[in-house]
């Protein structure tokens, strides 16, 4: 059976891509380890692991080889379990890596075929379905018991950035805290020194794509200068706006799929549109984090954005031939 | 005139009327069979929002007093003024144009009659309670959204014709989840206005 | 030209209640659903009132509107959609449930208008003689019915904790199941559901077709 057009170009690459992306978040676990203890890395492989059975149901459903030693469902399930609050519950990662492979993935064809985010609609279903679960962050060093559901009496609760920036105040933590990761918020919500540091490897290895990536964030930190939700200097509007949430943590993980377009010009614009939108909810969205909307949302422009880059160009292109005929 | 454009931008995108109520969900995904009779649909389907929203809100905002048997009659009042507007505009294209209105019958009388149309001319007097402007981009913004809509229908379905879909999602299903998965991508905003 | 026989595979009532279900396969009536098919009471009181608006319209339809021009018959039967539809109205909230009348007063105008009649009461009817008419209209009620019930149903269980609003016990709690999304998604595994029967159910008699011929 001759295969549709996915992005990707061969099974190997992948492997390859989704072992960078496991890879790269280790270093994004350690912060969270120190701080809450073993529950974090327990949620990112609660979701993987489901993800990965979930893969296996999938296969035999289709009667197709099994695939989950490819990574893809590894790397979606990990990613849910990332974006969760160390205090989330474990059936949480459970519910969006099955809603991810099983609702999201195979219905659409599998590997290649989904029009978007499997990683991104699970949060954005977890996000609607239990926010209070999603948004409440532990104060930082508290050492989180590995229960099924930690009592919420039982644990001191702290407002990330992203919370503080909702209601219209900067973080009360330092610029030296939001850089390390010294913050309540989501697994995935560490510093950004470490981000950049995944950042680079993940660039290196070419398992993300940088043309999407650093127009996306230049994206919201322009927006986060022109329209910061709080009255302060420009730099720390950026360093805010950045390092809440899990905004970063998307640019790297969750943009770079094989939705992603193709050409250098249509990443660039993807990149842009995911900024604008991130941003965009960020003023007039419902929750405190709306990145995982966003994302799906630039998903649905996604396969048009190669073939509109190429039009604008080639018109362009045309437009400057015709000048130059005329200069002539 | 502000209202107008909030309630235009609001309905057009955010909160589509097929997504965020379901709303011409049965005849977009009907349609979707036959793209090419989309555009003047939606062409018909803006004609007559704005033109029924003309006569129906000064009706029933200021002729019919709030009370147990109007609210169970207004909606026959609606559909009454629906009614009239759609065999005008019959009237003047038989006399007009006989041979074109045999053509786009079919898509004039479902651009008149249908729930997007008449379900938009009901909310905007209970729940959306609104200046006239406001009413009036809310009709041409459920146009515009339904429009944006369905090409994105188009688009994906185009994309969703691939050999390794399971047999039981092909077609109607695979539309149905795609219609849900965009209904979930725009629930991340906040109503700008209450629908229901 | 108007039909008015039934052959033995096209029984217009087992078609458009269960093989081309009306919802599931044909697309058609899926607003109420998504919109009022949040509980249980909802989903029966509009199957309701969509029978016993649905089954005279077609059957007017079925007498009369072969004689109007096509143009005319858009207006006649919404105009009789609705007459009924407000009886029906009145009918809920004097004999019935003044509190379900409330919870669903702005939805049922809307059942009137439905896809529901402009493709089965404006559509099948007018093409096919009385007694196909009132079969559809039967089985496209039905049809309606069973896929609200049951998406309500769930929807109540999952969302809310109840049943017809008695308490049931439910491990799993899910409060966005009222959201239009997830409405769509779970049409979207129901019409997935019966394709998957459907094609099964084929395979199996073609299997016992060429077993009956070997």
């Amino acid at each position: 059976m001759e295969r549709q057009a996915p992005f990707i170009r061969g099974d190997d690459r992948i492997t390859h891509h989704n072992r960078d992306l496991l890879i790269a978040l280790l270093p994004i676990l350690v912060m969270p380890t120190l701080f809450y203890g073993w529950r974090p890395v327990l949620l990112v492989l609660t979701g993987m692991l489901t993800a990965m059975v979930c893969e296996c149901v999938g296969c035999v459903l289709m009667r197709r080889r099994i695939s989950v030693l490819d990574g893809y469902a590894a790397a979606s399930g990990a990613l849910i379990g990332a974006m969760m609050s160390p205090l989330a519950p474990m059936w949480m990662p459970v519910v969006g890596a099955i809603f991810a492979i099983l609702v999201v993935k195979f219905p659409f064809g599998g590997q290649g075929h989904y029009l978007f985010s499997p990683a991104a609609a699970a949060v954005a279903l977890l996000t609607q379905c239990w926010p209070h679960h999603m948004f409440t962050y532990p104060v930082l060093h508290t050492k989180l018991p590995l229960l099924w559901e930690v009592p919420a009496e039982s644990v001191i609760t702290a407002t990330s950035p992203a919370g503080q920036l909702a209601t219209g105040t900067y973080s009360v933590y330092s610029g030296v805290d939001l850089l390390t990761g010294m913050i309540p918020g989501p697994i995935a919500g560490t510093g950004l020194l470490v981000l950049a540091a995944v950042a680079l490897y993940l660039f290196i290895r070419h398992s993300t794509f940088p043309m999407v990536t650093g127009p996306y964030i230049l994206t919201c930190a322009v927006l986060a200068v022109l329209f910061p939700r709080a009255s302060g200097d420009w730099y720390i509007s950026i360093i805010n706006e950045l390092s809440a949430g899990y905004l970063l943590f998307a640019g790297l993980f969750l943009l770079n799929s094989c939705i992603t377009p193709r050409s250098r010009t249509g990443r660039a614009v993807y990149g842009v549109l995911a900024g604008c939108l991130v941003m965009l909810l960020r003023h007039v969205g419902q929750f405190e984090e709306g990145t995982c909307f966003a994302v799906l949302l630039v998903n649905v422009v996604a396969p048009r954005l190669d073939n509109v880059c190429w039009r604008v160009r080639a018109f362009a292109r045309r437009l400057w031939e015709r000048k130059g005929v005329h200069a002539e | 005139m502000g209202d107008f454009f909030l309630y235009l931008i609001a309905m057009a995108t955010v909160q589509n009327i097929v997504l965020s109520t379901g709303i011409g969900a049965s005849v977009m995904l009907r349609m979707s069979r036959q793209p090419k009779d989309i555009p003047l649909y939606c062409g018909f389907l803006c004609g007559f929002s704005v033109v029924d929203m003309l006569l129906v809100y000064p009706i029933r905002r200021y002729l019919l007093p709030k009370d147990f048997i109007t609210n169970l009659i207004s909606p026959a009042v609606v559909v009454l003024v629906v009614i009239f507007v759609y065999l005008l505009v019959v009237a003047i294209l038989k006399r007009a144009v006989p041979r074109v209105l045999s053509r786009i019958q079919r898509i004039l009388s479902l651009a008149a009659f249908n729930n997007v149309l008449i379900g938009l001319l009901m909310i905007t007097e209970f729940s959306l309670n609104t200046s006239l402007w406001g009413a009036l981009g809310a009709a041409v913004g459920a146009a515009l959204g339904f429009f944006l809509l369905s090409r994105l229908i188009d688009e994906a379905l185009s994309r969703l014709d691939n050999p390794e879909m399971p047999a039981a999602f092909k077609g109607f299903p695979i539309a149905l989840l795609y219609l849900g998965l965009l209904a979930l991508a725009f629930s991340g905003f906040k109503p700008a206005i209450t629908l229901f | 030209m108007r039909t008015n026989w039934i052959s033995r595979e096209e029984n217009p009532f087992f078609a458009s209640f269960l093989s081309r279900n009306i919802v599931l396969v044909q697309a058609v009536g899926i607003c109420p659903i998504i919109l009022a098919g949040t509980t249980l009471q909802n989903g029966v009181a509009l199957t309701a009132c969509t029978l016993a608006v649905l089954l005279p319209v077609s059957l007017i339809m079925s007498l009369v509107g072969e004689k109007l021009s096509p143009w005319m018959r858009p207006p006649l039967y919404t105009i009789l959609a609705m007459g009924l539809m407000v009886l029906s109205a009145w009918v809920l909230e004097t004999y019935v449930s003044a509190d379900l009348y409330a919870k669903l007063y702005i939805f049922l105008p809307l059942m009137a208008v439905n896809t529901l009649f402009t493709y089965r009461a404006g559509g099948y009817s007018v093409q096919h003689a009385p007694h196909l008419a009132l079969l559809d209209a039967l089985g496209s009620g039905l049809g309606f019915g069973i896929v609200i019930c049951a998406v309500s149903a769930l929807r109540e269980m999952l969302a809310q904790g109840t049943l017809w609003g008695k308490p049931v016990e439910m491990s799993v709690h899910f409060s966005a199941a009222s959201l239009p999304a997830v409405g769509f998604i779970m049409l979207a595994f129901m019409a997935a559901a019966l394709q998957w029967l459907k094609a099964g159910l084929s395979r199996l008699a073609d299997k016992q077709r060429g077993q009956n011929h070997g």
